[in-house]
């Protein structure tokens, strides 16, 4: 069919005008049509905000759980709670990918195979409770109870207690705590110069010039949340300054990155360069006299051997600073009053040698320098124990030395080996020697939420509930050293078959009876909980989760000092010149380790949203690379993305070279914490870890040495 | 019926357009660009201001907005390829050599521009601006051209390449507010928006008027180091507008005239 159109006036006005409409709509209609509509949210069937504790770190954060129809699915930090103040660090942040894990274990698990074959059985708690009755009867009934030794998790909460009381009075004098240097503060060098650590701390926040000396602190420290608070305060929260930062380190870290100077010093020097300021101090007269003639003892011998030892030539040679660079740090630390040195729980040379600086400039027990706090004793503890028999000597007089101690006898002296939520395996340098030593032991029980690599060489692992599925109390010291005691009920019902550990422990006390049983004889954890905060306060506000915070920090000299004389000690005993030349000739490079805050204390691949974080400055994650300058780099003919073998004559690893500018020419950095080679799917298998090839080196304070290996770098 | 003569036609045509110019907001008129839709302007105008002077770079943010928007888990493989996405990342910046080499470390959201390039250039109108300046990405709309991701000069706008990989375990973290987003289309960072519509809703509950404390995006909550500023930038007494005065304002590539709503203020 056809239809012919008349072209006609009427029907050209007709047409016409209905195509000039047509044509004039399309801006109004498009912007009606096709600008999406907002749609309307679900409605919630419930919706709940409730607080928590994060127990990823020792800082224990308090956070706000959004839960909805029974499952958690958001996180923010508990508005008002002194540690968080209302936010989170990354590994706070992901504490859902943690609970919510699909390589969590849902129950308990006994090793079939031989020890370290992964044939696991499912197990019910009740036969894992009879397992480790046996076990630890036997040792009782062969009045041999310093057989069983128990590593701990550093986390202040009364299951810690309660398994501390546990072993005490089991009678065994074996009860370690993990530690993690890089995190903490210089705790033996305070010790020894003030007689106690206890209690003393950097008044960071307050700080008028912060300098450095090779801790990474934004990256690496107790309280991470803490540590971003404290530098954004110091930059911006007094209007009549902002305070200079300086940062001495090996690399261009990002506590470097964001300091106004960078001072760049061969790794583990540091000490030697706080003694050639120490030198300058002492020689040019700028040091606090009236302080140091009033309140320390020593200082003679110090002097003496820091102006004939220390001088910043001899200094520059070592550290590769430059001698103008030392003066000038000294001259502005004795201006800028009162400058605070921080480092590091690194070598007791380092650690003594920078707080002997705080000493020298009286940035102690004062506002702004290092302060004394009373707040530990406002920890909650178990009533009263019962009085045991005095401990006999450790196996070993530092956790480090545990593994050694077993390997060097016929027969393991530690028949029953009890971990918590520790991973030596994967955390310690040369961990081979932890491998070979729990190979040893007889029996081995691992209280973990995933198979780590110790876990896999255990015989029974017993998994607990999350810290979102139970009962939470823990204990922190803030950064402004107030004391902070805060409570959670459970989020929500546990999701798999797991226990709680302090009644794990609890009833394991009751069902061996004697003195243990005695000691601890709460039929529950929650009823130990009540019973220590009955002394403390109403237990009605526990119950709905809450903290109690308490003002103790001191600004006055005297509280600093424990030592019998009163007085601060200069040593000079643990810094005493030593050679500093390397040893290897065919290692050119040094290595040095650092910390992304992703995997802060060493932990945190597991968790897919971390990996993403490590490496941001070069744009790197879900492996592990090596920094390398890039004209080192090309004198050792690598191109950067290459893969590398690092080897140092500890081993080897494979890493990806990345050129980085803000490293130095002798030296290349590994980051720790990847490199599982178990753990779950998103931590088994992803990149390599530099503790492989890091060596085993012990400081006489007892604390492992990160940073004093030399390696080289070739293609792979 | 009236028979059709010129009079009746002529008059109806007039009613016709008389109608047009009475019903079609005035709004809705083009400020002359081409192609560009120009939507009613909101009560609020938000923004974000970025202190990299308080800035410590440590990605509490990129974590809490991951988490917040069902962001993928990614994986070796992804980040060996570029294509793990996260709406907020960090922009690293390694300048200078030797002693002076300096390093910044700059969080980048969407810059939610005034102006976006993005808009312009989406063929379904899956990526356009809100009445309140939030420029919306619409899922079911998005064909996966990817115009857009080249359109954003910023580089803030995501193609899934896959289909995303969630155990059923995690499954369960799901924000129930935020839909997860399948193979072929783009996403972006969108200033939390379902933040904006629970805060709406409570204050319509309550009966009142929506205030800048309602609204507050994850990235913000979760910043340890207090860096992150968010409100109306048409509230000249906001804290966002009294930063953004600052004489350490400044916003990226601002040459483009994209007119970013998230304005950075420098260090020192």
């Amino acid at each position: 069919m056809s239809m012919e159109i008349e072209i006609s006036r009427k029907n050209f006005l007709k047409w016409g005008s209905f195509l000039t409409a047509a044509l004039a709509l399309p801006k109004a209609l498009k912007a009606k049509v096709l600008t999406p509509k907002e749609k309307p949210l679900p409605k919630l069937d419930s919706e709940a905000y409730k607080p928590a504790l994060c127990k990823l770190c020792p800082a224990l954060c308090m956070l706000q759980v959004r839960v909805v129809n029974g499952k958690a699915v958001g996180i923010s930090g508990m508005s008002g709670h002194p540690v968080s103040l209302g936010t989170h660090c990354p590994k706070g942040g992901a504490i859902l990918q943690d609970l919510y894990h699909p390589d969590r274990l849902r129950f308990p698990l006994l090793q079939k195979g031989p020890r370290g074959s992964g044939q696991w059985e499912r197990i019910p708690w009740s036969k894992a409770h009879q397992i480790l009755h046996d076990k630890l009867s036997d040792l009782l009934r062969r009045n041999a109870p310093e057989a069983l030794a128990v590593l701990a998790a550093p986390i202040r909460d009364i299951r810690h207690d309660i398994q501390e009381r546990f072993a005490r009075l089991f009678g065994t004098p074996n009860f370690w705590e993990w530690n993690w240097p890089l995190a903490e503060a210089p705790l033996d060098a305070f010790k020894m110069m003030h007689g106690s650590s206890e209690g003393l701390f950097y008044d960071l926040q307050n700080a008028n010039l912060l300098v450095s000396f090779g801790w990474d602190w934004l990256q690496s420290f107790p309280s991470p949340v803490e540590a971003q608070r404290a530098f954004s305060e110091l930059r911006r929260a007094r209007p009549e300054r902002r305070v200079r930062i300086i940062q001495v380190e090996p690399r261009l870290s990002t506590t470097a990155a964001k300091s106004d100077e960078w001072i760049s010093i061969r790794p583990d020097t540091e000490g030697l360069l706080a003694l050639g300021v120490a030198h300058v101090l002492v020689r040019d007269n700028l040091y606090d006299r009236n302080f140091v003639s009033q309140w320390t003892s020593g200082f003679e011998e110090f002097k003496t051997l820091v102006l004939k030892e220390y001088s910043p030539q001899k200094v520059a040679e070592a550290t590769s600073v430059k001698t103008q660079k030392i003066s000038e740090l000294a001259h502005e630390m004795a201006r800028i009053q009162p400058a605070l040195a921080i480092t590091y729980r690194g070598s007791l040379f380092n650690q003594t040698a920078v707080h002997s600086l705080n000493a020298l400039l009286g940035s102690i027990g004062v506002r702004r320098g290092v302060l004394a706090t009373e707040a530990e004793r406002y920890q909650l503890t178990l009533p009263a124990a019962y009085s045991s028999e005095p401990p006999k000597p450790p196996l070993a007089p530092s956790l480090h030395q545990v593994p050694e101690a077993i390997l060097a006898s016929t027969k393991s002296p530690i028949e029953v080996f009890w971990m918590e939520r520790v991973n030596p395996v994967f955390s310690t340098p040369q961990s081979i020697s932890w491998e070979k030593a729990l190979e040893k032991i007889p029996f081995i029980a691992s209280f973990s939420p995933y198979l780590d690599e110790s876990s896999r060489l255990a015989d029974l692992v017993l998994p607990p509930h999350h810290s979102l599925e139970s009962w939470q109390y823990g204990f922190s010291r803030t950064l402004l050293g107030q004391g902070v005691i805060s409570f959670a009920p459970p989020v929500l019902r546990p999701l798999y078959d797991t226990e709680d550990h302090g009644d794990f422990i609890l009833n394991l006390a009751h069902s061996l009876g004697g003195p243990v049983s005695k000691a601890l004889p709460w039929s529950t954890f929650v009823e130990a909980l009540e019973k220590s905060a009955k002394r403390a306060q109403a237990e009605g506000q526990m119950r709905e989760g809450g903290w109690w915070e308490y003002e103790a920090a001191k600004a006055d000299i005297k509280s600093t000092l424990k030592t019998k004389s009163r007085k601060l000690r200069f040593s000079t005993k643990n810094i005493e010149p030593k050679p500093f030349a390397h040893e290897y000739p065919n290692f050119p490079l040094r290595l040095y380790v650092h910390t992304p805050l992703a995997f802060s204390f060493g932990e945190g691949a597991h968790l897919p949203y971390l990996h993403s974080l490590a490496g941001a400055h070069l744009g790197e994650q879900w492996e592990t690379w090596v920094e390398i300058h890039p004209a080192a780099a090309r004198r050792l003919g690598i191109s950067d993305r290459q893969m590398v073998w690092v080897e140092s004559p500890a081993g080897k690893i494979l890493a990806r070279a990345r050129h980085y500018e803000g490293m130095r020419q002798d030296t290349v950095s590994l980051p720790l914490g990847l490199g599982h080679t178990s753990m779950g799917r998103y931590a088994q298998g992803i990149g390599t870890s530099p503790a492989r090839i890091v060596e085993k080196r012990q400081d006489p304070s007892g604390q492992l040495l990160w940073q004093d290996t030399w390696v080289r770098v070739y293609g792979a | 019926m009236e028979p059709e003569n010129r009079r009746n036609l002529l008059k109806r045509l007039a009613a016709f357009a008389g109608g047009l110019l009475v019903f079609v907001p005035r709004a809705f008129a083009s400020d002359g660009s081409e192609g560009e839709i120009v939507q009613a302007r909101g009560k609020h105008r938000w923004g974000m201001v970025i202190d990299l002077d308080r800035c410590t770079g440590c990605q509490s943010c990129v974590v809490a907005c991951s988490v917040e928007n069902n962001q993928m888990l990614g994986s070796p493989e992804e980040a060996a390829m570029g294509r793990v996405i996260r709406w907020l990342k960090i922009l690293p910046r390694t300048e200078g050599e030797g002693s002076h080499v300096r390093q910044s470390l700059i969080p980048m959201p969407c810059q939610q521009c005034e102006d976006p390039p993005c808009t312009r250039v989406c063929p379904t109108s899956a990526t356009f601006m809100n009445t309140e300046g939030i420029v919306g990405q619409v899922y079911d709309r998005c064909i996966g051209c990817r115009y857009c991701v080249n359109a954003c000069p910023y580089t803030c706008k995501f193609f899934n390449w896959g289909e995303p990989q969630w155990p059923a375990e995690a499954n369960q973290s799901f924000n129930p507010d935020v839909s997860v987003r399948y193979k072929g289309v783009v996403e972006k960072c969108l200033f939390c928006h379902q933040r904006l519509q629970r805060a709406r809703d409570k204050a319509r509950e309550e009966g009142r008027e929506i205030q800048e404390r309602d609204y507050v995006p994850a990235c913000k909550a979760a910043c340890p180091a207090q860096a992150i500023a968010f409100g109306d930038l048409n509230n000249p007494e906001s804290e966002v507008s009294r930063l953004a005065d600052s004489h350490r304002a400044y916003r990226f590539l601002e040459e483009l005239g994209t007119k970013p709503k998230v304005i950075y203020l420098r260090e020192g």
